[in-house]
């Protein structure tokens, strides 16, 4: 079976400037990678990268063995990927419920309409804080909640790739535990997940594997649990010395 | 005063329409359409063809011309607007203004520069005997068509962008292009369907002053001022609000001549629209934007 996600020698970067250099990324059917990395390792470059809102200078990305690096974003969204931004997330303007609906109606356009309730049904039990916010405008939300729709937008969409650019940037550790509860819960239904998250005790505790990126290049690549005691980890992350705690 | 307050709605409607197709476009695209003013010549005149010169009710000759401005609108999105996407909003508003002088000269060119009128059975107007005692309504049977076509319009618009697939397709667009694409919106579809609804609600537009006046080459020229500062009034970002804006500024202008001399109207109406922006320049209903 072919990988969900590969990566083969990726660079990309901005303005003629490549923040990637040569990224390489096998992730499994139904696997979990979690990729962390200082401020400026080019994470969120990686994720735009693989979504298609940026165009690669060199290399090449497969979904699921079809190759996709000359696909837009919209193309890839068909092919079963859904993205989830760090910022701006929501349409802010619209109702949750208009969210959700926007999610899934234009990659399923002739599904029936208990096609559409079963799947909101089954979103909604995997995030139900936000089940009687429905009628809401989401620019309303707190930034928790706003996070929950964003993931649940883009579940609604079947993706068989889930793509999370920081997810609890902003929230207070209550909310970012609330969240990764949902993210934990989502990660059991079999979905494949890549993300990046700053806070690495979280992150990692959804992966199964670990991926360090430091100046746009793969430097360490592990089991998740593995990785959290790894004191290559400390080095290269956060630049301190074995045996302090990595909590961020 | 119930006569002028009318008479303000109904010259509100003339402008809500066109002010409605401005705000639509710039909210989806961010800029600032300059052609619309010719757009509006250019559907008033398609209309004439059916009703005058085809000899059609203009019912009929509405009904096809509508769409027909439409079509024409999405035409010129791929012609112009759609090699240009991606450039700054200025581009965009200076092509906009190669796009008017083109319609406005095809229209002079085959139509002349003479004053022309639909072809419309003359009717006594109606009264309302029973509001004499609020000074009386006369409305005439214009006045009776634009307030039934101003109205259907908007109500049709109205639905179409707060219940329809395409409407949800086209706020979202509105609000974050980027995001709508990886949910799967795609951005050609609905900034055509957008044009298609633009460039109808300008030829309705077109329509309505036509029937209210006269058609020449120029008179979408003459309602491009009060057409932006409608949509400014509303908030120019907000399509819904732009009706408002032109509503609000038909009856300041028509309330006015009861103080001053009715042809210092439309002065009036831009210095309400002045003094709003000097307390709130994102409009009644539009959002602050921080640029940073």
């Amino acid at each position: 079976m072919s990988a969900a996600l590969s990566l083969r020698r990726v660079h990309a970067g901005y303005a003629g400037k490549d923040i990637l250099h040569g990224v390489d990324i096998e992730l499994e059917q139904g696997g979990a990678l979690t990729v962390v990395g200082p401020n400026g390792s080019g994470k969120s470059t990686l994720l735009k990268a693989v979504v298609g809102l940026l165009t690669l200078s060199r290399g090449s990305i497969a979904l699921d063995g079809k190759p996709v690096e000359a696909l837009n974003a919209l193309a890839r969204s068909r092919l079963g990927l859904a993205y989830v931004p760090q910022e701006r997330n929501v349409f802010a303007n619209l109702t949750v419920g208009d969210n959700l609906r926007l999610g899934w109606e234009f990659l399923h356009p002739r599904m029936e309409a208990s096609a559409w309730r079963d799947r909101l049904d089954y979103v909604l039990q995997l995030f139900p804080e936000i089940r009687d916010r429905l009628s809401v405008s989401a620019g309303l939300l707190s930034g928790g909640q706003r996070q929950m729709v964003a993931i649940a937008s883009a579940l609604m969409q079947t993706p068989s790739l889930l793509v999370l650019d920081e997810p609890s940037a902003g929230l207070s550790p209550r909310n970012a535990a609330l969240l990764f509860e949902s993210i934990a819960r989502t990660r059991a239904t079999g979905i494949t997940l890549l993300m990046i998250e700053q806070n690495v005790k979280l992150g990692l505790a959804v992966a199964d594997r670990g991926l360090v990126l430091v100046a746009g290049q793969v430097r360490l690549l592990a089991p998740a649990h593995e990785l959290l005691t790894d004191d290559r980890l400390h080095r290269l992350y956060l630049g301190t010395q074995p045996g302090v705690p990595v909590t961020h | 005063m119930l006569q002028i307050l009318f008479n303000g709605l109904v010259s509100g409607l003339l402008v809500a329409l066109p002010a409605l197709a401005l705000a639509l476009s710039f909210s989806i695209l961010r800029f600032a359409n300059f052609a619309l003013g010719a757009m509006l010549t250019l559907g008033a005149y398609v209309i004439y063809f059916f009703n005058v010169v085809l000899g059609w009710p203009i019912q009929f000759a509405a009904l096809v011309g509508i769409p027909l401005g439409g079509l024409i609108a999405v035409a010129v999105d791929w012609l112009v607007y759609l090699p240009l996407r991606g450039r700054s909003g200025v581009t965009l508003l200076v092509a906009s203004m190669g796009v008017a002088l083109v319609m406005e000269n095809a229209v002079r060119f085959a139509a002349g520069g003479t004053p022309l009128g639909y072809d419309v059975e003359p009717a006594r107007p109606t009264r309302f005997p029973s509001l004499d005692v609020l000074g009386g309504l006369r409305v005439n049977h214009e006045q009776w068509l634009i307030a039934a076509v101003g109205l259907s319009s908007l109500v049709v618009v109205w639905a179409l962008f707060s219940y329809s697939r395409l409407g949800r397709a086209m706020r979202a667009v509105a609000d974050n292009a980027a995001l709508a694409a990886v949910r799967g919106v795609s951005l050609n579809r609905t900034v055509a369907a957008m044009w298609f609804v633009s460039g109808a609600l300008a030829t309705a537009g077109g329509l309505l002053i036509g029937l209210d006046a006269t058609l020449d080459p120029q008179m979408g020229w003459n309602y491009l001022l009060p057409v932006f500062a409608a949509a400014i009034l509303g908030g120019i970002d907000k399509p819904m609000a732009a009706v408002f804006g032109a509503l609000v500024m038909g009856v300041a202008s028509e309330l006015s001549t009861l103080v001053i001399p009715s042809h210092y109207r439309t002065v009036v109406a831009f210095g309400v629209l002045a003094a709003l922006l000097l307390v709130r320049p994102w409009g009644v209903f539009g959002q602050a934007r921080v640029t940073r």
